[in-house]
């Protein structure tokens, strides 16, 4: 084991010890495979059952396409979300932009892509910096949950989601459903901060208005507010609390 | 408060058949009143069909209450569709909007309806610009407060009437209005003599079921009364109810000793409709307090009404003159939670079959006029210990009243009465509201100077007969000094003060009044008159003298 990725799992394990338990002993399949680029620095291909492969990084030049994604992030956030972290090279790109004090939230599908990773990146600072989270093939529920007992609606209505559309690619299932989860606080944080009187549809949560919920978020332009559906929601609530 | 006559107005009383009956005297007044004005009605899908032949109305907006509950409540899957539905209905009352909406539904989902359609009036609960729930007439708003304060409504209001006094009418005639098509009358009566139903004897309707568990007539007992009913008064019977309630009736069937010749059992086979065609053919309905009891009461059929566990007869009698209601007058009734009563109920021994058979021969006797069997009924063993109340009419203000027949036998099959004298409600707040005080005030002090002598000349009758009209009046007081407190009359600085403090006293005395008729404490009922009731009337009566308009 070489010094920096001795650095790397001292480190994860000193301060993600349940996530050092889950990559300790996992084994790198076969269809995961470092490789060397002209760059000099290595991409991860994997080999999926369907017979593709697919590079999570870049075969030229991963650093270069890592600051290229991190520079597309939108400007005013408080709170980064990271779905799928690969060999970090965009995670690492990012950082440099985000004030010292906003959190970051990482999620990454499958140990054994972050086995490899801490083999060949230097992620020690990166586990150092405050506020940064790190949850490998979490559900999607504990990742939400997670959201919401650690950072408050004016957060929340302020996040934003780097995705690593490669990651995605190779885990569509989970990637979609942490994303849908992470976005629907942000959008009913963010509905939250312009309408108070949603906080009692959002912040119960009733099965039937997060449904209506996302689907008038699928409908209505962003910023035009809620109007008449708040009106239809107070109906909706009223409803269902009545008695017959 | 509505400025001009409305045009199109809007009654909300979505759900229990019985209670939208309850609303149909209002909407005939509503009608009289407003004759050239859109008049609809908002209720539960179910009931629609019944009410669109009621005349009175030029719109039902039908809407399926009971299943979008269910859906938002259960089923996420489908919460889209539901809130496109939510968003139809509020849409449907908003283009064009309606002037008066009139909220007779207390349930939170129907005020913050009210409060979004948006209407320029609105009297009944909505939600107000603080987003509470409020009361927006009123009327209503004294009644909830006296029912927060006494537990119940201590004016002895039948809600048909309240009904009629929030919206401010008072129809020509006061009858439930539930028409039913000669037609399905004619198939009715068919089916009867299919069955070989001839009228030999009396036709008696009963309803063993009812939707809500508390209010459930037993089987053993309808059998003894099936039984009586066949047997000793020579009738037919015939059972009602929902489908799934009829293995209640084949379970009733089962038990009888009479022939089931005389039994036809309809549970399940009638709509609403024809539901009351039958009932039209029934000599009495017996039943608990059910939503057929009011059809019942619509199509002109007397009833047997047993009444026990949260049932008040007061508010729910049937309406109009000549029911009996048995009620289960334990101090604890009418109680707030009967699946959690410490005494097992037993206001529930009106349901008793003697209590029953001894109630149609007290229902048959007062039909009859036979007061002098009608005061030996009430005395027999199988009625003592259970209230015993007749629906009559209250000649001052033509209000139901319930008669205590323990206390005495109303006029019986009584001629032209004084209602044609009534005194018709006035707007809140209006020019007319003082003088209205005055005449209030001076038929009240008559009640009480007569209540007084009859109870020094030891005619407790006369004397407690006289309650019921003082608690009328002074209900229409109450509703009258909150018309002082609104912000739209010019009145002299501390008179909307004093006003309040009044209808504080007056809930006090209301209240003792209530206690002492309650516990038949004579001296406290006398001390209450006499002692605090003059004084009283005497400072209100001062205070009016501030008033000018």
């Amino acid at each position: 084991m070489n010094p920096q990725t001795h650095r790397n799992v001292d480190v994860l394990k000193r301060l993600f010890p349940a996530i050092f338990e889950k990559v300790a002993d996992v084994p790198i399949p076969p269809s995961h495979r470092l490789v060397p680029t002209p760059a000099g620095v290595p991409t991860l291909r994997v080999s999926t059952p369907g017979g593709r492969e697919i590079h999570l990084h870049s075969p030229v030049d991963p650093r270069r396409e890592g600051e290229r994604i991190a520079a597309a992030l939108p400007g005013e956030h408080r709170l980064l979300v990271v779905l799928g972290c690969g060999l970090f090279y965009h995670v690492l790109a990012a950082l440099p932009a985000l004030p010292a004090a906003e959190p970051v939230l990482l999620v990454e599908a499958d140990p054994a892509v972050l086995c490899m990773a801490l083999s060949c990146t230097a992620l020690g600072g990166l586990f150092e910096r405050p506020g940064v989270a790190l949850f490998v093939g979490d559900a999607p529920e504990a990742i939400a949950d997670y959201l919401d007992r650690h950072h408050p609606a004016e957060i929340l209505s302020k996040l934003a989601v780097l995705r690593h559309l490669p990651a995605g690619e190779l885990s569509p299932d989970y990637y979609g459903a942490v994303y849908r989860e992470v976005i629907r606080r942000r959008d009913y944080a963010d509905c939250r901060m312009r309408d108070p009187e949603l906080a009692s549809f959002i912040n119960g949560c009733f099965p039937s208005a997060a449904v209506v919920f996302d689907e008038l978020l699928a409908r209505l332009p962003r910023g035009a507010g809620l109007g008449e559906a708040r009106e239809v929601l107070q109906l909706m609530d009223a409803l269902r609390q009545d008695g017959d | 408060m509505t400025h001009g006559k409305p045009k199109r107005i809007l009654v909300i009383r979505t759900h229990r058949m019985g209670d939208i009956l309850q609303v149909t005297p209002m909407i005939r007044g509503l009608r009289e009143k407003y004759p050239n004005s859109h008049l609809a009605l908002l209720v539960e899908e179910a009931f629609a069909e019944v009410l669109q032949r009621n005349p009175d109305l030029d719109e039902v907006i039908a809407f399926p209450r009971v299943r979008l509950a269910g859906v938002i409540r259960s089923d996420a899957r489908l919460s889209w569709a539901a809130y496109r539905e939510l968003r139809d209905l509020l849409h449907r009352l908003r283009t064009p909007r309606f002037d008066l909406i009139i909220n007779r539904q207390f349930t939170d989902f129907e005020a913050v309806l009210t409060s979004l359609a948006g209407a320029a009036a609105v009297r009944g609960k909505t939600v107000g610009a603080d987003g509470r729930f409020r009361y927006a007439d009123p009327v209503t708003a004294r009644v909830v407060e006296q029912t927060r304060q006494f537990g119940r409504n201590p004016a002895l209001k039948n809600l048909v009437d309240l009904s009629m006094e929030v919206a401010g009418v008072s129809p020509s005639v006061r009858r439930l209005v539930f028409p039913v098509r000669p037609a399905v009358a004619a198939a009715c009566e068919k089916r009867l003599r299919d069955h070989e139903f001839v009228q030999s004897g009396p036709f008696y309707g009963i309803q063993p079921g009812a939707s809500r568990g508390f209010k459930k007539l037993g089987s053993g007992a309808l059998a003894a009364l099936v039984d009586h009913l066949a047997g000793k008064r020579g009738g037919r019977v015939l059972f009602f109810g929902t489908r799934s309630e009829r293995p209640l009736g084949e379970e009733i069937t089962g038990r009888l000793r009479v022939g089931r010749g005389a039994i036809l059992n309809l549970m399940g086979e009638t709509n609403l409709e024809e539901l009351g065609g039958f009932l039209a053919l029934c000599d009495l309905l017996i039943t608990g307090d059910t939503g057929t009891v009011h059809v019942a009461a619509a199509v002109g059929t007397r009833t047997l009404c047993a009444s026990y566990g949260m049932t008040y007869p007061y508010e729910t009698a049937p309406y109009g003159p000549g029911h009996v209601v048995l009620y289960g007058d334990l101090p604890c009734a009418p109680c707030d939670d009967p699946d959690r009563c410490a005494s097992d109920m037993a206001c529930r021994r009106v349901l008793a079959p003697e209590t029953l058979t001894a109630g149609v021969d007290l229902q048959a006797a007062l039909a009859a006029g036979d007061a002098r069997a009608a005061a030996r009924l009430r005395e027999a063993a199988p009625l003592r210990g259970v209230g015993l109340l007749h629906t009559g009419e209250s000649e001052i203000t033509g209000d139901l009243r319930l008669f205590d027949l323990r206390r005495e036998i109303p006029p019986l099959n009584p001629g032209p009465s004084a209602r044609t004298a009534h005194i018709p409600p006035i707007e809140p707040g209006s020019q007319d509201a003082l003088s209205r005080l005055r005449e209030l005030l001076g038929e009240i002090g008559r009640h009480v100077e007569t209540s007084l002598a009859g109870f020094a000349a030891g005619e407790k009758e006369t004397g407690f007969g006289e309650i019921v009209p003082i608690f009328d009046l002074w209900s229409q007081v109450m509703g009258e000094l909150g018309s002082f407190g609104e912000e739209e009359m010019d009145l002299p600085p501390g008179v909307p003060e004093r006003m309040s403090v009044f209808r504080t006293d007056l809930l006090r005395l209301l209240q003792g009044m209530e206690q002492a008729v309650t516990r038949m404490d004579l001296a406290a009922l006398q001390d209450i008159l006499s002692v605090e009731m003059g004084p009283l009337l005497a400072d209100l009566e001062e205070g009016l003298e501030w008033v000018s308009f």
